[in-house]
């Protein structure tokens, strides 16, 4: 009778510790993952769909994603149709209501963020442009800061319990990043006007923070591949205005990328949005802005 | 709908992977695949492994039913006829004149680059050869996935896809000679399996090989596809942009009736308008 009333009472905590569970959060993208971390904290259990190497625009939509998805408490997203061509059929296998459009579970990233590049004619002879604007805007670290009121607020609505916990790291965060952001300025500040090329139109978010110029191409058109006539247009272009220095994505094309940089004189510099995409960028969203402000300093610097 | 029995069944022929259809999948489900009005309903196991069930309950009647509620073709006379019996209608007369197709999937991601997802669907409903004549056909798929951490708009990439089938197809006495043609139970079985590889941004080599048999019934004589038959296929696919693709293929097709037949195949695509984005 005794070892019954203990089974019993460790029932009772069993269930009793449930009551508290994890908020389950699936975020589409690392870059969102790791805000969620840094607001959620141990109070959070995260899942990422793409991988930090992958090409985000083209993640499979494998079905143990819809197993994910049906789990979440709260999804993460672009909001700018950078997910478009992989999230909607996973999101309707899912069947989870509290992950329906409107929904406080369903939070949209881009809400509240000024998008760049808003197209004024969308055509697809302009290449694989997105109608809401250029989608990779979690790079700039003011855009940071908006994500992460945006996610604290909705985990505080989800988890009222532990909106505490989530303001006070939020406040952590943003006095980090305030902090941060000043310095990376300061490295960056010398080299304002500056030209870099990058392979895919992913950084004018980070040009406008930082003051450097993103404004040529590997690609002809966003999600073309490089022909050998633009190549050698670029080439002429980067030998014209000095430039030494390309952006180059983990999942992009390093051989055209060399090609380019041998012919210019110019160096290959490894960029991701993505936290734990690079080695030493593990860390987070911080870590991950220091090692680019660094390496493009580093870059620029080698090249003047 | 394409109704979703195995893996291509349910796809577009803008989403297939050759020229043309697999040989058990025509020989199943006709030349339009099995196509119908019907309803689905699917349900999401509630385990932390992925498995889903699915319903589609049809209305199995036409030339897109082949194997079902299909009056066949006419046979010259005005007779319409399908594996060489004068065909009837069978109309709609309660639930069990239905077609239903159970289908049941589950995956596992290997590794973080390799994704497998299995499948086993069946399809059972009335034939129009016989006033209560059945016909079913079972079927197991496979598919597996590699692409690895670095893809870049998909690329590389490697797949690999295998279908089964099994059919039933109890066929009636000719109403009109059911002597000559009397009733009996024709079989059909075979497979395909077909190996991707995107080695290169745009670029899809695909190598397949097929196999079809089955028990022959008394009319056969005629037709010559119905005997054993195997089928390799290779294959390239450009894609110069993703609404678009040039594909160059060439068949060798050894049939018992008819031995060896080499065929070449090119074919342009594409597409205009929006379109959703494909399942896995």
């Amino acid at each position: 009778m005794k070892r019954l009333t203990e089974l019993f009472f460790l029932v009772c905590v069993g269930f009793a510790a449930h009551a508290h569970a994890k908020l389950n959060v699936v975020a589409t993208t690392p870059d969102f993952a790791a805000f969620a971390r840094e607001i959620g904290g141990d109070k959070i259990d995260i899942v990422t769909l793409a991988r930090a190497t992958e090409d985000p625009h083209f993640v499979d939509a494998k079905p143990s994603f819809v197993v994910k998805l049906n789990r979440a408490d709260a999804l993460l997203e672009g909001g700018a149709e950078l997910e478009a061509g992989w999230l909607p059929p996973l999101l309707e296998a899912a069947r989870n209501p509290k992950l329906a459009a409107g929904a406080p579970g369903r939070i949209v990233c881009s809400q509240d963020i000024q998008l760049l590049e808003v197209p004024a004619v969308l055509d697809r002879s302009k290449g694989d442009i997105h109608a809401a604007g250029n989608p990779h805007y979690s790079i700039d670290p003011i855009n940071a800061k908006t994500i992460c009121e945006h996610i604290t607020e909705a985990f505080s609505q989800l988890d009222s319990s532990n909106s505490a916990a989530y303001r006070a790291n939020l406040m952590r965060l943003n006095e980090q990043i305030d902090r941060k952001l000043v310095q990376w300025q300061k490295t960056l500040e010398p080299f304002r006007g500056q030209h870099v090329v990058a392979y895919h139109n992913s950084w004018p978010y980070f040009a406008q923070r930082f003051g450097v110029k993103v404004d040529l191409f590997l690609e002809p058109k966003p999600g073309l591949p490089p022909t050998p006539a633009h190549i050698v247009d670029v080439i002429a272009k980067m030998k014209e205005e000095k430039v030494h220095v390309i952006f180059l994505e983990p999942h992009l094309n390093r051989r055209t990328a060399e090609t380019v940089a041998r012919n210019t004189d110019a160096v290959v510099v490894d960029v991701s949005h993505f936290p734990g995409a690079l080695k030493g960028t593990e860390g987070g969203y911080l870590q991950l802005m220091d090692y680019l402000v660094t390496s493009l300093a580093k870059a620029l610097a080698n090249a003047g | 709908m394409f109704v979703n029995f195995g893996r291509q069944n349910p796809q577009h022929p803008h989403q297939w992977a050759f020229v043309d259809s697999p040989l058990i999948l025509t020989r199943t489900f006709g030349p339009e695949a099995l196509q119908q009005l019907g309803a689905q309903v699917s349900w999401l196991a509630p385990t932390p492994h992925y498995i889903e069930a699915f319903l589609s309950v049809l209305n199995g009647r036409g030339k897109s039913a082949f194997g079902f509620r299909n009056r066949g073709e006419d046979d010259g006379t005005g007779i319409d006829r399908f594996h060489g019996r004068a065909t009837l209608d069978r109309n709609l007369h309660g639930p069990g004149d239905l077609v239903f197709v159970p289908r049941l999937a589950t995956s596992f991601d290997l590794t973080d680059d390799q994704t497998l997802v299995l499948g086993t669907s069946a399809a059972v409903g009335p034939n129009d050869t016989g006033p209560h004549t059945r016909t079913e056909i079972y079927g197991v798929d496979a598919y597996w996935k590699w692409k690895p951490a670095h893809a870049h708009g998909g690329f590389p990439f490697v797949s690999w896809q295998t279908e089964a089938l099994y059919q039933r197809f109890e066929a009636g006495a000719d109403p009109l000679a059911p002597t000559l043609l009397p009733a009996e139970t024709l079989r059909d079985w075979g497979f395909y399996t077909q190996v991707l590889w995107g080695f290169r941004q745009r670029w899809v080599a695909g190598l397949r090989g097929e196999y079809v048999t089955g028990n022959n019934g008394g009319f056969d004589a005629e037709d010559i596809f119905r005997g054993d038959r195997t089928r390799v296929s290779p294959n390239l696919t450009w894609y110069p942009s993703e609404f678009s693709k040039i594909r160059l293929q060439y068949n060798y097709d050894h049939g018992q009736d008819f031995g060896d037949e080499h065929s070449a195949w090119l074919q342009l695509e594409f597409q205009l308008g929006a379109h959703a984005p494909h399942k896995f």
